[in-house]
């Protein structure tokens, strides 16, 4: 996990107009999936995205120019 | 480009192992963080020094990066003086999947600036500063692209549970 170094930035809770259904939106992420993804370390988190990103692709048969 | 060849891990440890300058930003970032997302790429911020401009293009020729989108017959491959003085971002394509280099990140600013917002993270014994989530929050809400819209609410969710020390 990332060791604090320097000082924290600051932002206020809300994000403000604009962005109500964003903020609403959070009560809907999936906590278990948090969960278990915080028990990765972060070279398994890349290795997690990097994997499905790839498997994506080859479902939808495509490449990105 | 062949995102079936992403590799998230591969890209950051060939510029880590170069001594290269960077903070990681963008969706690689948040996946480091804790967010489970989808993401093609690695942004990173480069600080833009003479020395780390010649350390980052010595990374880039070992990576094989070239500019994407790729213009056939033609290899294009980013100086050092661009390396050094580019106002904007410079878009590559590597065997090892794509590679965004940022001279800064709105609206917070460039390496220097950023060094208030990151911490150091070892991923795999690579020693790598990464931005923190509040200040990615605010660097999405500045982009505020429908796919920055996407990663908000769990980004949003992970500094609540920062905040609430659960994790």
């Amino acid at each position: 996990m990332p060791e604090a170094t320097l000082p924290k930035a600051t932002l206020p809770l809300s994000l403000g107009e604009g962005f109500e259904d964003v903020e609403a939106a959070v009560a809907d992420v999936d906590q278990t999936l948090l969960d278990w993804f915080a028990t990765l370390s972060p070279f398994e988190r890349l290795e997690f995205v990097s994997r499905r990103t790839r498997l994506l692709w080859e479902a939808r048969g495509s490449t990105l120019e | 480009m062949d995102p079936l060849s992403s590799d998230l891990f591969g890209l950051i440890a060939v510029l880590s192992d170069h001594d290269v300058e960077f903070v990681v930003v963008g969706g690689t970032a948040a996946v480091l963080l804790g967010a489970p997302l989808t993401t093609l790429d690695v942004d990173v911020v480069y600080r833009q020094t003479p020395e780390n401009a010649e350390r980052l293009h010595r990374a880039l020729t070992a990576l094989g990066a070239e500019a994407r989108p790729k213009i056939p017959e033609r290899k294009l491959v980013p100086t050092q003086a661009t390396l050094e003085t580019a106002q904007g971002p410079i878009l590559l394509t590597t065997p090892q999947g794509p590679l965004d280099l940022l001279p800064k990140l709105d609206p917070l600013g460039n390496f220097a600036a950023l060094q208030t917002y990151c911490s150091r993270m070892n991923i795999a014994g690579k020693k790598v500063l990464v931005i923190n989530v509040e200040a990615l929050i605010l660097s999405k809400q500045h982009a505020n692209r429908p796919k920055d819209r996407l990663a908000l609410p769990i980004l949003l969710s992970l500094r609540l549970r920062k905040a609430g020390g659960e994790h």
